[in-house]
């Protein structure tokens, strides 16, 4: 076996070198395939991301009454916690929520006010915004909640926008990597059927299926991994920069996935996928010239044949 | 059963798939160590029949047996293994371009598994046997003509297969090279091995003198044992 894996080794690098014009081709077609992918995937995880995020993070305040005792508070705060699709809870005391208005202003708001007219409040963050209404429903009949809001009519208008993007975003990839693989098979099957001539003359002096798929399909497996590895470090290289450049220039970044994450997973991904399909293209391609080996002729019909 | 035919043809029919008959009901058999010529005006059924023998196509009708198996129905995995007993030899020689005359005569043993040691033994075996010993190293497009079909009748013997197929070898061939070509071919039959060549070459023919097989519209019209070949005979006989 390992000197059959010499041997298909030999093939397939002769087979590379011998075609190099077209296996440059190839390469470079693989490479800009998985690139335009990965940068399209880095837009669209991150477009995701702040979409999740935003989604996922959404607050509510649940307004008190004045005379609540602290102990009904905590008392509060166990039964909001408990119901379904809160996360967290945090009490916001009378002062607390002053001061943070105080923060937001640049006059002494504590000058114009005798007293703090600002409740206490529970601050309820939620998992989604799906179920923001009916939280607020079972929220606001808790005794000493007088209020619960959480910017209902902004949220309104801007969900459809969000779960559109959501949407976009996930046919989108699902395109994109569908455009590559299409891409990638046809480029190898290119390559392959320039020859035809070898996986013939391999058939006639009885080489069996798979001795002649294996030199091809080591072929199609270093076009999806030498392509793949050259996207991701473009795309590694890139990123990095544009993050350094955005952590720079906003306090506030938008690209929020961890850079080891974010290209660790689409190397995976990309290595994978250009992997997978340089095998299965060269397998089909080569499956093509083998199939037309034999050609299995129609059965007579008795009358056919006089 | 030691007095089988290696090529046993038994009311054989062949379609193609735009309906056209290659051949019908075809009754033929090849004894061991025999040299048969297959003649006939073109596209009248010479390579269809030879391309049963190492299953290019599959017979619609009929039984083939071919040393002693039946082949008709043999799965498209047992196929490769056939063919390694059965030498083929093309008129357009199919070499590898880019491979030497060794590489080109050893790839029909690497790509069976053949250990590096045997193909190192036989290779200079069977190009000393075509003549080509000295020219080892060069590249088909090095070659003239008959000296390129050498090296494919090398390595279609490179397995002493007990069966050599030649479809009009000499077909790209000058007389003087085409008579070499089927002499070198007469040799190897000499040593027992079966040939089978189509050809319309009637001067090789009428000059080797053996066994002919004339074919038309895909059956076999007559079978001599040490035939004359006249296609003009055959034209006017056509004509008329």
């Amino acid at each position: 076996m390992m000197r059959s894996f010499g041997f298909f080794l030999k093939e397939t690098l002769d087979g590379i070198r011998r075609h190099s014009t077209g296996s440059l081709v190839t390469f470079v077609q693989v490479f800009m395939s998985l690139f335009f992918l990965g940068l399209s995937l880095i837009i669209i995880i991150n477009i995701n991301n702040i979409v999740g995020n935003f989604l996922n993070n959404l607050e509510m305040g649940a307004f008190l009454d004045d005379n609540i005792t602290y102990e009904q508070a905590v008392d509060l705060i166990n039964i909001v916690e408990d119901l379904p699709g809160v996360r967290e809870v945090t009490y916001v005391s009378k002062e607390e929520a002053f001061a943070f208005v105080q923060q937001h202003t640049t006059i002494d708001i504590s000058d114009l006010l005798a007293e703090n007219p600002l409740p206490a409040s529970l601050k309820i963050t939620v998992n989604s915004p799906r179920i923001a209404e009916e939280l607020k429903g079972s929220i606001v009949l808790l005794d000493g909640v007088n209020d619960v809001r959480y910017g209902e009519a902004q949220l309104q208008t801007i969900l459809p926008w969000l779960y559109a993007l959501e949407l976009i975003s996930f046919y989108a990839s699902i395109f994109l990597t569908w455009f590559a693989l299409i891409t990638i098979a046809n480029t190898i099957r290119l390559a392959i059927l320039n020859r035809q001539k070898e996986i013939k003359i391999m058939q006639l002096v009885g080489a069996t299926s798979w001795f002649i798929r294996l030199p091809f399909l080591i072929e199609g497996l270093i076009y999806g991994i030498i392509g793949a590895a050259l996207a991701i470090g473009i795309i590694a290289i890139g990123y990095n920069l544009v993050l350094k450049y955005v952590t720079e220039q906003f306090i506030f970044t938008p690209i929020t996935v961890d850079f080891n994450m974010m290209i660790g997973n689409l190397a995976i991904m990309v290595f994978v996928l250009g992997a997978f399909v340089g095998v299965i293209a060269s397998l089909i391609a080569v499956d093509k010239h083998l199939s037309q080996d034999v050609y299995s002729s129609p059965r007579l019909k008795k009358e056919a044949v006089r | 059963m030691p007095n089988e035919p290696v090529v046993h043809f038994q009311r054989v029919s062949l379609v193609y798939p735009n309906l056209v008959r290659a051949l019908v009901d075809v009754e033929f058999e090849v004894n061991e160590g025999e040299f048969v010529f297959l003649v006939g005006p073109t596209g009248c059924g010479k390579s269809s029949l030879l391309r049963c023998v190492y299953l290019a196509e599959r017979p619609s009708k009929g039984r083939l047996r071919v040393l002693g198996k039946e082949i008709s129905h043999l799965p498209p995995s047992k196929i490769p293994h056939l063919r390694r007993k059965i030498g083929v030899v093309f008129q357009d020689f199919q070499l590898l371009e880019h491979k030497t005359v060794f590489e080109n005569v050893a790839f029909a043993l690497q790509v069976i598994g053949a250990p590096p040691d045997d193909i190192k033994r036989k290779v200079p075996l069977a190009l000393r046997m075509v003549g080509l010993e000295n020219k080892t190293d060069m590249r088909p497009d090095e070659l003239s003509g008959g000296e390129q079909q050498r090296v494919a009748i090398a390595r279609a013997i490179i397995n002493t297969p007990p069966i050599v197929i030649c479809d009009e070898p000499t077909g790209n061939l000058d007389p003087d090279t085409s008579q070499e070509i089927v002499r070198l071919l007469t040799l190897i039959n000499q040593r027992g091995t079966t040939v089978l060549m189509a050809t319309h070459d009637s001067q090789i023919v009428n000059m080797f003198k053996r066994r002919v097989v004339y074919i038309e519209n895909g059956r076999i019209e007559w079978d001599h044992e040490i035939g004359e070949y006249k296609p003009d005979d055959e034209k006017l006989r056509l004509l008329s």
